[in-house]
């Protein structure tokens, strides 16, 4: 069950990146690249955990790290992305949170942890500005990564205190699974050249 | 007032040629006004632009007139396609 769930996600994250790499290559465009790369280093992330599914426990567990790090560097290009387009001066806005979570949650002592804690304070960043841009443009378009972006940071917030749990862990990836499947709507209806 | 990207400029131009292509064509005063860059600059865009079949030039009674070549009306439907997706999640190109 988990390994369909891991497999869907990777497929949809694949086409976003796909997606926004040809807006890359073909436009040039800075906030392109940070999108497809971020989306990139995500699916490589969750195809760790897929491979981390046929390993042993410690074997996996690496792979698992790994993947929760890349998905963490997906969440930082993609606040890069949102960065660069809103403004210039916000990087340090991102680290403080993340060191205040450290000190005051002392269970969150491992690597994973760390990178999840992370993860989220980004995710909360990429859903702030994308609900600014939503109220600034109006565009009903913009709900979808708005919605896609708050159940991608229910889920990693999920994670930070249920992933020991098996429905717990089954809720996360559903989470996460519809998350990025959200976020895949604004690829389904511009790849085939509708959305107008 | 955005930052924009020559790739940008370029599209900028590219819109302001359509809209003025059901009246022949665009000039270069018209194109100066919607482009909002220096004239020696838009001259150079311009030129590259019509070097690269985005433009086609065309000589009028006074000056030319400018409409799109045949891959400036495909790159500027590319170019719509990625801004709307970007603009789907709250991003400029």
């Amino acid at each position: 069950m988990q390994g369909l769930i891991f497999s869907v996600q990777l497929l949809v994250v694949l086409a976003i990146a796909l997606f926004s790499y040809r807006g890359w290559r073909f436009l040039h465009s800075r906030t392109l690249a940070y999108v497809a790369w971020g989306f990139l280093s995500i699916g490589i992330g969750i195809a760790l955990q897929i491979l981390s599914l046929f390993l042993a426990p410690l074997e996996a567990q690496t792979l698992l790290v790994s993947g929760s790090t890349l998905q963490t560097i997906g969440f930082f290009l993609l606040a890069l992305s949102h960065f660069y387009t809103v403004r210039r001066t916000s990087v340090l806005f991102i680290a403080s949170p993340f060191l205040e979570i450290q000190i005051t949650h002392p269970f969150l002592s491992t690597f994973e942890a760390v990178a999840d804690s992370v993860a989220f304070f980004l995710l909360l960043y990429i859903l702030a500005e994308t609900i600014i841009s939503f109220y600034k443009e109006r565009a009903k378009m913009q709900l979808l990564p708005v919605v896609g972006f708050f159940l991608l940071t229910v889920s990693v917030y999920s994670r930070l205190f249920l992933s020991g749990f098996t429905t717990g862990t089954l809720f996360i990836d559903i989470t996460s699974l519809l998350g990025y499947a959200v976020l895949a709507g604004p690829v389904l209806m511009f790849a085939g050249g509708r959305g107008n | 007032m955005t930052h924009r990207t020559q790739i940008t400029i370029v599209a900028d131009l590219l819109k302001a040629v359509k809209e003025e292509d059901h009246v022949g064509g665009a000039r270069i005063s018209s194109l100066l006004r919607k482009a909002n860059i220096p004239y020696s600059r838009l001259v150079d865009i311009t030129e590259r632009m019509v070097s690269n079949q985005l433009l086609l030039k065309i000589p009028a009674e006074r000056g030319s007139l400018y409409k799109l070549g045949p891959k400036g009306l495909e790159f500027l439907e590319n170019f719509e396609r990625f801004e709307r997706f970007a603009k789907a999640y709250g991003l400029r190109l």
